[in-house]
């Protein structure tokens, strides 16, 4: 009998679930079915904006957008340690500013609006290929085993996005990352930089002002072009390519959950010259592309955008 | 009897030095510049010269360009050779009024201010065609963009580059047509390069009375 109402409840819940579920589908499928396909032309890539989300939604914004970026190469040195991003990586994200939002004023006069960020639909801000980086002294015969398998991941959104910052000698963007190191002795939650302490990337198009020892680097906006709307709509695309991004102020803490019970933590950071203080490391990210569309309405970017789905 | 001719003239200058501070202004003439007409008393070296924008101010761009209707001219003359040679003067106004100004350049919406940054240099030369030529000049313009603030150009000509105007005593004025100018500095959404045109005049002195300029 306690057996059978376990059953019934179980049956109960079951059904509801379906029907949730179908409930959910049907309410996702409904705008999906009046814009289905992914949305190509100058808004390509930017299916995953989040422009139903509240954040974009907010009536107080005067300016949303949609950001693509896809950074071609580069890499960092940390400590000692060298590594060249061998694959593409690309971030999304939906952008919005109230008119009374943050800005920063650059000496030339020049004003740059510090957008907020929100995060894709599908959660995925940051796309990285994972990086095999060497274990100093030692050969690099067995990935994973002789050498790190290093995942990029986000520690955060990305904040303070300064698209007007381009060529001005300021961060077009705060993006906090942690390291998460594979190895066969360091287990699967080795990270340098964690979700409240992270690694934050700030580069610039500019001219870095670092402590010593590093010396000032400077970066490349590259070429910016800015289109209307193809098919009419309010929305303006600006289209960066060919952009250098360096940040030579950063600093990089100590490792965290390697090995068991963290036991080795002081071997990565002993390699790996971590913790790394301000002066002491570099990002640099080249071949930097990235698409913004930006409108003054929110529904009218997502018409703009669903205009182009295929 | 030169001697005699020397002290006349002294004595003259003199005089005339003497009316000058009281007040009634020397009439020397012969000036690259005068006033009031063609061969009119000269311009004086420290004289303010202004005028407005008597035909529109346009720099155009590969991605669009900026229109002004109104706007002022402002220089302190500095030297007025005699005819045939030239003219020098400090120019520490080219405003453009923003409420009067719009532009289509990609990614803005509207001209907050157009203004000269320092001074420029300004050199008039006589003759059959006569020019003002303008070295040194920086343009300071402030533009909305569709990213919610704004951002400053700074367009002009440096070193030996510089832009000329045609000067016209049937307008007092000066007329410059596509003269190219760069982006000397500013955010890397202000076009690189571009093309000055647009028209001052009449240009008055407004030390001796708000009277016409002509060239000679």
């Amino acid at each position: 009998m306690a057996f059978t109402g376990l059953f019934h409840r179980f049956k109960h819940r079951a059904l509801a679930a379906v029907a949730a579920a179908a409930a959910l589908i049907a309410v996702t499928a409904s705008p999906a079915a009046a814009t289905t396909g992914q949305p190509s032309g100058p808004y390509t890539g930017m299916g995953t904006c989040p422009t139903s989300g509240t954040a974009l939604q907010n009536p107080a914004n005067a300016i949303v957008g949609c950001v693509v970026a896809t950074i071609g190469g580069g890499g960092f040195t940390v400590g000692g340690t060298k590594v060249a991003f061998s694959k593409p990586m690309t971030v999304k994200f939906g952008m919005y500013w109230a008119a009374d939002g943050p800005t920063v004023t650059f000496p030339d006069g020049t004003s740059a609006a510090l957008f907020a960020t929100a995060t894709p639909t599908d959660g995925t801000e940051l796309s990285a290929s994972p990086l095999d980086v060497p274990i100093p002294g030692l050969s690099n015969f067995w990935p994973g085993v002789t050498s790190a398998i290093v995942l990029i991941e986000p520690a955060g959104p990305v904040t303070a996005f300064a698209p007007l910052s381009a060529g001005e000698n300021y961060p077009l963007f705060k993006l906090p990352i942690k390291l998460h190191l594979l190895n066969a002795f360091l287990g699967l939650n080795c990270y340098v930089g964690s979700n409240s302490s992270p690694i934050v990337l700030s580069p610039t198009a500019g001219t870095t002002s670092p402590p010593p020892p590093n010396q000032p680097i400077t970066g490349d906006p590259g070429t910016i072009a800015i289109n209307a709307d193809p098919n009419g709509y309010g929305a303006s695309v600006i289209d960066f390519s060919g952009a250098t991004l360096v940040d030579n102020t950063l600093s990089v803490p100590g490792a965290h959950g390697c090995g068991i019970l963290d036991s080795a933590d002081w071997i990565v950071n002993s390699l790996f010259g971590v913790p790394s203080a301000p002066g002491h490391n570099t990002i640099t990210l080249t071949g930097v592309s990235s698409t913004i569309a930006v409108d003054s309405s929110i529904s009218d970017l997502t018409n703009a955008i669903n205009a182009t789905r295929k | 009897m030169r001697k005699r001719t020397l002290a006349a003239s002294a004595a003259t200058a003199a005089c005339g030095l003497v009316l000058g501070i009281a007040g009634q202004a020397a009439a020397s003439t012969g000036g690259v510049l005068t006033v009031g007409a063609v061969g009119g008393t000269n311009v004086n070296a420290g004289d303010t010269l202004t005028g407005p924008i008597n035909s529109n101010f346009v720099f155009t761009t590969s991605s669009g360009k900026i229109t002004c209707t109104t706007g002022k001219f402002t220089a302190a003359d500095v030297t007025n050779g005699a005819v045939g040679t030239s003219a020098t003067e400090t120019i520490s106004q080219l405003h453009a009024d923003a409420a009067n100004c719009t532009t289509t350049i990609s990614g803005t919406t509207a001209v907050v201010s157009v203004e000269i940054n320092g001074t420029a240099n300004g050199t008039v030369t006589d003759g059959a065609s006569p020019t003002l030529h303008v070295t040194n000049l920086d343009e300071k313009v402030s533009l909305k963009t569709i990213l919610g603030t704004n951002v400053v150009c700074d367009f002009g000509v440096t070193g030996t580059n510089e832009i000329d105007g045609a000067l016209s005593n049937a307008t007092n004025g000066a007329t410059f047509t596509s003269q190219a100018v760069t982006k000397l500095a500013g955010s890397s959404l202000c076009p690189t390069t571009g093309a000055f045109s647009g028209g001052i005049g009449p240009i008055t002195d407004t030390t001796q009375a708000g009277q016409k300029t002509f060239v000679n």
